[in-house]
């Protein structure tokens, strides 16, 4: 256990871009959001009005959304970051030769392979709720400062509604973890290229689905395209109840719906772990990081 | 002295290329083995399988372990630095000690800084920012802080000037080595590990020439630089090499039984160096 920490704070060590990335995004959405949005959202709009008459009822669903649209971005750095590293993570030793010191350290390749898709699958993640909190802790400091110039109403209870900050990083958390299983096969694709490619990881990566996409479109078939394009999106539909009750809580002058009671309403675990697609994939996954794992012990040509 | 390398008929083929050829050979514990061979002769084959990093056929016992399919439990006891900089360059050298200290149970981080204290090396670089001389000194302080009971070292200094490799194998030598433990080294600069080897291996087109004690070179091999009157009664001694050197004919013989005496009326006689003496076995006749 202790190993396998020092291993992933290795990767951490390796790749800065993994706290980098997070406190940029950070950065910079908090800095466009308050002097650019800021001023044209709420321009020429009685704040006190808005507040009072049209949110009355609904600023925790509202706050909600927010809270879950901020934290999102964090997620999909993490995901762009988590490609890239996973594409490099069991090449790049390999191109600058560093691998014939890792390989004479006491650790098998499988606890090795084992580490870099613990830290993208688990790690990385842990990092985006964290930096999701952090993130929006400041973005909700500042933006409430910021609005509090423009209003006589006390946006910090509404703001810091303690319904809308657990539903939100509950639905974050939820998101992340149903995510993480559906993305597995092609994190061990991913891994499988990293550990066999002997230069071009990108190309070998990408090119045989595009290739296959381009072929195919000759038979006027989708089949492979549809196939990716349910790997990529997939997990949303089983894993919440109803995606579009989610976004309409949107609709400020549509149709008014509640907030749920609790934000584990909106999740259907039940239903995302009985897909079949999912363990299909988490078995086509197992078989990838495998053969990652295998190329890597077996390769003698560094 | 048990034995920490044993190896019978170990063999190792590239498509038509046989880089080991049917190899046997023991290494037993408290020597320093020269592996000493001309580019391809198979020598990184060889140690590639030692180390586990590579598969072969035949039958190999490193420390009783099987390399290929027990690499990182061998790994514990057997340490290796092959070629120079393999450091990784974006590693601090604080990181690389935290991290050996955490995965290897034999590493004593004490008898690391200790080493690390006589270099101008900070802990805060990156191994990137270390000059190449730098480098090879940390892993050097790396692996010697480490118990281990096998050293090999492929081409350890390669790319270093002069002083540091003479101060290299003084560290390993002084520092490092003793009865408990073994160390292979490859290398093309065989004067500079002369000194410090007690037992010699040649090896070419993946076939072992010679793998004896550097004792017994004294007393199997001579070097005869001939009186040009005496050529004609030299050669019906049987060299197995000439070779001309400034004009005069210098002869390589392997000695009978204690006569070593008997050379002497033919010319000037000295035990041939590593370097002259792997020469005449690659290129003269088989002896």
């Amino acid at each position: 256990m202790n190993r396998m920490l020092l291993l992933i704070r290795r990767e951490f060590w390796e790749h800065r871009a993994f706290l980098i990335a997070p406190a940029v995004v950070a950065a910079t959405c908090i800095v466009v959001l308050t002097f650019a949005s800021g001023e044209l959202w709420f321009r020429n709009i009685p704040l006190d009005a808005l507040i009072e008459e049209q949110f009355r009822g609904r600023t925790t669903p509202i706050v909600g959304l927010i809270l879950i649209g901020f934290g999102s971005f964090f997620f999909f750095v993490s995901m762009v970051v988590g490609f890239f590293y996973l594409l490099d993570c069991l090449h790049s030793d390999r191109k600058d030769r560093s691998i014939l010191f890792w390989k004479s350290m006491p650790l098998s390749d499988t606890a090795t392979t084992l580490s870099k898709l613990t830290t993208a699958a688990v790690a990385l993640p842990v990092v985006a709720l964290g930096a999701a909190i952090v993130g929006n802790i400041l973005f909700a400091i500042v933006y409430t400062t910021r609005l509090g110039f423009d209003t006589t109403t006390n946006l910090w209870p509404v703001v810091f509604d303690g319904a809308a900050w657990i539903g939100a990083l509950t639905l974050l958390a939820w998101g992340a973890i149903a995510a993480v299983l559906w993305y597995l096969p092609i994190m061990g694709w991913l891994l499988l290229v990293s550990s066999w490619a002997k230069r071009a990881v990108m190309l070998w990566a990408v090119l045989p689905f595009i290739m296959a996409i381009i072929l195919e479109s000759l038979f006027r078939s989708t089949y492979v395209a549809s196939t990716l394009w349910y790997r990529i999106v997939g997990w949303l539909d089983p894993a919440y109840r109803d995606l579009s009750a989610i976004t309409s809580f949107i609709e400020v002058h549509g149709e008014k719906v509640p907030w749920p009671s609790s934000a584990l309403e909106l999740l259907s675990a039940a239903e995302y772990f009985s897909n079949v697609d999912l363990w299909i994939g988490i078995a086509v996954a197992a078989a990838f990081v495998w053969g990652a794992i295998l190329i890597r012990r077996h390769r003698t040509d560094i | 002295m048990p034995a920490v390398i044993e190896a019978r008929g170990l063999s190792r083929s590239f498509g038509q290329l046989r880089a080991l050829d049917n190899v046997s050979f023991t290494i037993e514990s408290g020597r320093i083995l020269g592996l000493i061979g001309p580019n391809g002769a198979g020598k990184t084959t060889a140690l590639r399988a030692i180390l586990g990093l590579s598969p072969y056929e035949g039958e190999l016992n490193v420390l009783g372990l099987d390399p290929y399919t027990q690499r990182d439990q061998l790994m514990q006891q057997v340490c290796f630095i092959a070629d120079v900089a393999v450091l990784p360059g974006w590693m601090r050298v604080h990181q690389a000690l935290e991290f050996v200290q955490g995965v290897h149970p034999r590493f004593r981080r004490e008898r690391a800084n200790e080493l690390l204290g006589r270099t101008d090396i900070r802990r805060t670089s990156r191994i990137k920012e270390l000059s190449k001389g730098m480098i090879t000194q940390l892993h050097l302080a790396i692996v010697m802080a480490i118990d281990a009971k096998l050293l090999v070292l492929d081409e350890p200094t390669l790319g270093l000037d002069i002083i540091y490799r003479k101060q290299f194998y003084e560290t390993l030598l002084g520092d490092y080595f003793d009865e408990e433990r073994s160390i292979v080294i490859t290398t093309h600069q065989v004067e500079e590990v002369e000194h410090i080897l007690t037992d010699l291996m040649f090896i070419d087109k993946g076939r072992i020439l010679l793998h004896t004690s550097m004792d017994q070179v004294a007393e199997e091999f001579v070097q005869v630089t001939v009186h040009p009157e005496r050529l004609a009664a030299a050669r019906e001694m049987k060299p197995f090499y000439e070779r001309e050197v400034f004009g005069r004919t210098v002869m390589y013989f392997k000695h009978g039984s204690g006569d070593g005496a008997r050379w002497r009326e033919f010319g000037e006689t000295r035990t041939p160096s590593v370097a002259d003496l792997f020469v005449a076995k690659v290129k003269g006749i088989a002896a």
